[in-house]
């Protein structure tokens, strides 16, 4: 069984640079969790899209079958470290169909709090 | 015939912290999936938990009734076995008839930390 | 014109009027001649890994490849006699037909020995000086063509011709002193900033080659420990094992999982004592300023002080400090934001990297910089090794 889909998209991307607390468990960071619920490896590319320069690009990442992958934005540094406390956006292409959640964690400041969803999309072939 | 959702939902991204700061449960770190049968039959439901670096775990069953929702803390669930704390997870939620499912988190490990999450937009 | 030529990161980029490749030490000397008696300008360069200006010239760029090649081994001494544009990999493996070796390498394996030499590049652990410390003997042809054999008891020559940047004359053959193949275990481990520096101490006595990277993005560090096998590594019981290898020297020591891709370098060379704290203060300034733009690791390593005249360890123990940038991202201004903290802590640049100071910032930061002058205005008093940037540099104003 292999749910999801092959090619995911995160538009809401802004790395916070503000951290508070031990690092690394309280780093500031965007993350993405992949998970691969079928029988073969997920060979996933991520294409990272800025507001006002040229997107960077693919980062690599392998998913084993019936496993999960959690990693942080920050830390996509190879080929070229992606830019901290910028709006940005992902693209995921797979060779397999995945299930792709993306999360923010802000230690900046106290007491802050935020919200982050999917817009609803009107359905129309491409 | 009122049925809303699916049958089958994926939440890729779960982490039980191990520490909380607040009066539980309430301030409890947890996180939750908040399943809505909107149906006129009960739901049976059965997850499985997704690891980076073991066998996927499970089933743990549970039951919606019709016209009900469960907000289910992955915090209390024991059986087979308790999900490990400070351990990334994801899970798969399963159902006999179609769902909605949600998914939810309070981190309360400390005063600066603000946690915000969503599903990426699932393309064809 | 020949082509344009091209470091290996790609940031220096020149084109010479004439790029040769001589096949052996006459065709070197005979080029050096002729360029020589019509008033030109040489440069050498061996594998082209260095990021500094030393290696731009609009005249004559020579590079070393076809002078490879070890020339005679004397086990019983532990010295061999190689030529200076054999590559530190291929060295490496040469000698260990011999049961001999390097005692120590850098970061990478790259370089040829006569760059290593002319740069002061370095390994880690402080009981390591640097890979220059290994000439005690050499063939040098000079700006005139004519063959300068150093000897090892000409102390003066020695000292200002390790580390010379190819500024006295051409290396064509060195003479080095060896070690018998020794085979090493490296153990890696992840651990936080805090639990590496209030172990710092024991971590550097009771390891051959001990150095960390720190990574800016998650604020927590890779140990990495090179010991004797058998009987050197202590375990860490603040620390998580991540790897492990077994193996001679020469596979093991140069990091062969080095960053894949083309980075710029900026590297300091510190008074040992004032390693910590400019660590520290390099480490919050990152934090604090750098992280949106920089993801890359920080590199932290002991060198064991020697007396050559531009050694950057020259007279006292050291810590080395390496920043790394991918060179698509913006790195002077990051490597100038740095460099005075650097310079407070009375730094010294490696010559081969990226840095800012010229003659009137360098000479007070080495005290024998009158006698390296007083041997090289000797060996090339046309100047026919020294660039405009070269000149700067070393603050040389006459021919």
């Amino acid at each position: 069984m292999n749910i999801g889909r092959r090619r995911w998209v995160f538009a809401a991307g802004c790395v916070p640079l503000v951290s508070t607390g031990t690092e690394p468990a309280f780093t500031s960071r965007d993350q993405f969790s992949v998970l691969n619920t079928g029988a073969s490896v997920a060979n996933v590319r991520i294409a990272v899209l800025y507001a006002g320069r040229a997107e960077v690009g693919p980062f690599r990442l392998g998913v084993a079958p019936r496993r999960v992958r959690q990693v942080r934005v920050n830390d996509l540094i190879f080929p070229v470290a992606v830019r901290l406390g910028e709006p940005y956006g992902l693209i995921f292409d797979s060779d397999v169909a995945v299930v792709v959640q993306c999360t923010r964690q802000d230690t900046g400041r106290p007491l802050g709090a935020g919200a982050m969803t999917n817009a609803w999309p009107l359905r129309c072939r491409a | 015939m009122n049925t809303v959702g699916c049958k089958r939902w994926a939440i890729a991204e779960g982490y039980i912290p191990g520490q909380s700061h607040g009066p539980e449960p309430e301030l409890e770190s947890h996180e939750t999936c908040c399943i809505l049968n909107a149906g006129e039959s009960q739901a049976r439901i059965a997850i499985t938990i997704y690891f980076e670096d073991r066998e996927p775990v499970g089933p743990y069953t549970a039951t919606v009734d019709a016209r009900r929702t469960l907000h289910l803390r992955f915090n209390s669930l024991t059986d087979p076995e308790p999900i490990p704390r400070d351990t990334p997870y994801a899970s798969v939620i399963e159902s006999d008839v179609p769902i909605v499912v949600q998914h939810s988190r309070l981190d309360s490990r400390q005063a600066e930390n603000a946690l915000m999450t969503t599903m990426a937009f699932a393309c064809e | 014109m020949a082509d344009t030529w091209r470091n290996w990161s790609g940031s220096v980029a020149f084109r010479p009027a004439v790029f040769a490749e001589p096949d052996c030490e006459d065709a070197l000397a005979s080029l050096l001649r002729e360029t020589h008696r019509r008033g030109g300008t040489v440069r050498c360069v061996g594998a082209g890994h260095s990021a500094s200006r030393i290696l731009r010239c609009d005249d004559t760029l020579v590079s070393m490849k076809h002078l490879s090649g070890v020339i005679a081994v004397d086990r019983a001494r532990c010295e061999a006699t190689v030529r200076a544009g054999t590559e530190l990999e291929t060295l490496g493996e040469d000698l260990y037909e011999h049961d001999l070796a390097l005692p120590n390498y850098g970061d990478v394996a790259t370089q040829t020995i006569g760059g290593a030499i002319g740069t002061g590049t370095h390994g880690t652990g402080p009981a390591q000086q640097n890979l220059s410390q290994m000439m005690v003997g050499a063939r040098m042809v000079l700006a005139d063509g004519r063959i300068l054999e150093i000897g090892r008891d000409d102390d003066d020559l020695l000292r200002a011709a390790r580390v010379a940047m190819g500024t006295l004359g051409a290396l064509s053959t060195v003479t080095l002193r060896l070690v018998p193949a020794f085979d090493v275990e490296r153990r890696e481990y992840a651990t936080s900033t805090d639990a590496t520096l209030a172990n710092l101490d024991a971590l550097n006595a009771d390891n051959r080659s001990f150095d960390f990277y720190w990574y800016p993005r998650r604020d927590d560090i890779k140990l990495r420990l090179v010991n004797a096998v058998g009987g050197g590594t202590r375990r860490l019981p603040y620390a998580r094992e991540l790897t492990r290898q077994e193996g001679y020297g020469h596979k093991v020591i140069p990091t062969h999982s080095g960053i894949p891709h083309r980075f710029e370098e900026c590297e300091y060379a510190l008074p040992a004592a004032a390693g910590p704290a400019c660590f520290r203060e390099i480490q919050q300034r990152i934090i604090r300023c750098w992280r949106h733009v920089v993801g890359w690791r920080v590199l932290y390593r002991t060198v064991a002080a020697d007396d050559a005249d531009l050694s950057p360890a020259h007279g006292r123990e050291t810590v080395t400090i390496s920043l790394h940038q991918n060179h698509r991202l913006p790195w002077r201004a990051f490597f100038a934001d740095i460099e005075p903290v650097f310079l407070a802590f009375e730094g010294r640049p490696h010559w081969g990297k990226k840095h800012r100071l010229r003659a009137d910032a360098l000479a007070p930061r080495y005290p024998r910089w009158r006698q390296f002058h007083r041997v090289r205005d000797r060996l090339d008093p046309h100047g026919t090794f020294l660039t405009p940037h070269l000149r700067r540099l070393l603050g040389i104003t006459g021919p």
